[in-house]
């Protein structure tokens, strides 16, 4: 008979910690001119992940520096190839031209950049020695984002719920970790009404409604993700409220303030511990069945294009 | 031989089970024996190890990948001796800097910053004015115009066609530069302004021309505005905004920041923002260029006695960008002058100066 028991999740760095690795980053970076950049990310990486633990064990990120170097060269390469045609074609006068270059270019590298990002991060990531994967289709992705572009375009951007919710489906739908699978069943039509009401009540209440916005977003995301296994399943379930979300924000936003940046480090481990805090994870699933079933793989490319365009990593 | 031996579980990085192991200690590597009839499993050196303390737990990855590891109890014996070798086997700047204390790490990178900030802002300029051709800052500037001069319309201002054949026909008695074509527009506007373009374009905003009494102020203004065009002031500042910008987006470790602060810096080209000090240097190289023209120096203080009376201007105001006018500014000019004896009137500049201002009161009226 299976047992339905809680999974508790935790994250247990601490922001002095965090701190510390950010200063010899920064010490780092500057002695080599920037250069130092992908190691200085393996170094916050691997700190994150290595203290965010999920049933007492902990994440483990194995990207390295030099994979991500040579990411970030090539990454670097398409940027400038795109923005030398650019300026090339300005310069010449096909000013109509350059600008679909730049934009058509730029827009056709983000679901390059989501898809290889995920195959790259997920790859190295591991739990109990069981990595996981993202066993997405480039070209699905390719047109799923352009189709969503296209209908948020022509219905002057309501689309843009169902667009978000169809990416998200899709991309923690190809999430795996080893032969365990996650699943998200959003919905747009509700995703569009969460946003169509927090905007409204925020615009109302003068921004103070804009916590339990943001709490409904969460929860959104947490709520409809699941992870299964054949007929074994294990939900997730956000418990944070708007007043949780007030008290992180608020708190955060005079960290920064007060401490001129510094204090950045803080910023991100209490909010890495509002999240673990507030994710209940239940099911049925004995964890011990996982098995190693996902490829290695090391192009960090579309990572560092994605930092490049500056967009995060969660979709 | 000493040697610790000691139980602990193995994850073998197939399976999330976890096996016991026995553990023994020696030779700088990690042995694993199984637990039950005591056989060699496999053998890990200590080089290849890394460590993770997390909750009640300690975590030994034995391979890169961090796929198969042991993990310990926190009260475990061996948890100790294996942390002190492991450290001592640990090389590289990042993990000896990690050992030092925080008081000693925040002075290194604070001086490190400051050492960059004045390396940065030193040599990015140097090699990018030598990157960049006089040619392509002329192209740049001519666009610049072009779209400028489109959209004065917006504010209700045009081109001054007579004035400006007028204002060029003033600058042909002055020589304002060997290196760069500068070409002239007079804009008809109650605006108190002119600037510089990169490369050579000068707009002058007839409101500015009203308050000029005599040519040699006029020249004045010329000789400022050709200066920050022959010392390429408008280059120099994109260079050196940008080396601050290049400063952020390393010591932040954001590379979107270089590209940033590039775009930002473009928009300064034609927000003709200079520093005090390439004012401060417009105003001296303009007036060894009004002495080599004949023209008598004493017209830079007139034109700023002139300005320093005018109330509310553009903030893109080149010649006043720092603004106030400044009263040390006005002094150095005046000391400027007393070291040179009085020039005569230069007549062929009053002529073209009372066409000019002519010119421009017939389009008023």
């Amino acid at each position: 008979m299976k047992e339905f028991r809680s999974y508790p999740i935790a994250f247990e760095g601490s922001g002095f910690d965090y701190f510390k690795i950010q200063i010899v980053n920064t010490i780092l970076t500057i002695l080599t001119l920037g250069l130092y950049y992908p190691w200085a990310k393996e170094k916050s990486l691997k700190f994150l992940y290595g203290k965010s633990t999920f049933e007492e064990t902990p994440f483990v990120f194995s990207g390295t520096g030099s994979e991500m170097f040579r990411g970030f060269i090539k990454a670097i390469a398409v940027l400038v190839v795109i923005y030398g045609l650019f300026f090339y074609l300005v310069l010449q006068g096909h000013n109509g031209w350059g600008i679909l270059v730049i934009y058509g270019g730029l827009l056709a590298l983000v679901p390059l950049a989501i898809h290889g990002s995920y195959r790259y991060r997920m790859a190295k990531t591991s739990w109990r020695g069981i990595r996981f994967g993202y066993t997405g289709n480039r070209g699905e992705l390719v047109k799923l984002f352009f189709k969503g572009i296209f209908l948020t375009l022509v219905t002057f951007g309501i689309y843009g719920a169902w667009f978000t919710i169809s990416l998200r489906n899709y991309v923690l739908g190809h999430v795996r970790v080893g032969n365990a699978r996650f699943v998200y069943s959003g919905d747009g039509s509700d995703f569009f009404w969460i946003n169509f009401k927090g905007y409204l009540l925020t615009l109302v209440t003068l921004g103070i409604y804009s916590f339990w916005w943001q709490k409904d977003l969460f929860e959104y995301y947490v709520n409809n993700l699941r992870l299964e296994q054949e007929d074994d399943a294990v939900f997730f379930r956000s418990t944070a409220t708007g007043g949780d979300f007030a008290g992180l924000m608020i708190v955060n936003f005079l960290i920064m303030i007060f401490t001129l940046g510094l204090g950045y480090s803080w910023v991100v481990t209490r909010t890495m511990a509002f999240g673990a805090n507030h994710i209940e994870a239940n099911g049925y699933y004995s964890f011990e069945q996982l098995l190693q079933s996902q490829a290695e793989y090391s192009d960090a490319t579309a990572e560092d294009m994605a930092d490049l365009l500056d967009f995060g990593f969660v979709i | 031989m000493e040697q610790i031996a000691t139980t602990a579980l193995f994850y073998d990085g197939y399976s999330a089970r976890p096996a016991p192991v026995r553990v023994v200690l020696a030779d700088g590597r990690l042995h694993l024996h199984d637990p039950y009839d005591d056989v060699f499993i496999q053998s890990f050196p200590l080089a290849g190890i890394s460590h993770n303390g997390v909750g009640r737990y300690h975590f030994f990855y034995l391979d890169p990948q961090g796929l198969v590891y042991l993990k310990f109890e926190e009260d475990h014996p061996l948890v100790p001796q294996l942390l002190q070798e492991l450290s001592a086997s640990q090389r590289g700047w990042a993990s000896r800097l990690m050992r030092q204390k925080l008081v000693l790490l925040i002075p290194i990178m604070l001086a490190l910053s400051v050492g960059l900030y004045f390396l940065l802002v030193g040599l990015v300029p140097f090699i990018g004015l030598r990157l960049i051709s006089r040619d392509s800052e002329i192209t740049l500037g001519n666009k610049l115009h072009a779209v400028m001069m489109e959209e004065l319309s917006f504010v209700g201002s045009t081109p001054d066609t007579a004035g400006t054949y007028r204002l060029q026909a003033f600058a042909k008695n002055l020589q304002l530069s060997k290196e760069y074509p500068i070409r002239l527009t007079l804009v008809h506007s109650d605006i108190v302004n002119a600037y510089a373009l990169p490369g050579g374009q000068v707009v002058v905003y007839t409101g500015l021309l009203h308050k000029l009494k005599t040519p040699e102020a006029l020249a004045a203004l010329l000789a400022h505005e050709s200066t920050h065009v022959n010392s390429r002031h408008s280059m120099r500042s994109l260079l050196r905004s940008s080396a601050n910008g290049l400063l952020v987006s390393v010591v932040f470790g954001d590379a979107t920041g270089i590209s940033g602060a590039l775009a930002g810096n473009l928009e300064n080209l034609s927000g003709l923002r200079y520093s005090r000090s390439l004012e401060t240097e417009a105003d001296e190289l303009g007036m060894d260029l009004m002495r080599r023209n004949g023209v008598a120096p004493q017209g830079m203080v007139q034109l700023m006695k002139t300005l320093q009376t005018v109330g509310d201007m553009p903030s893109e105001l080149s010649f006043l960008s720092s603004h106030p006018l400044t009263k040390t500014r006005i002094k150095r000019a005046e000391q400027y002058c007393e070291k040179w004896s009085t020039v005569p009137a230069n007549t062929r500049l009053q002529h073209s100066f009372d066409a000019l201002q002519e010119a421009v009161a017939e389009v008023e009226d």
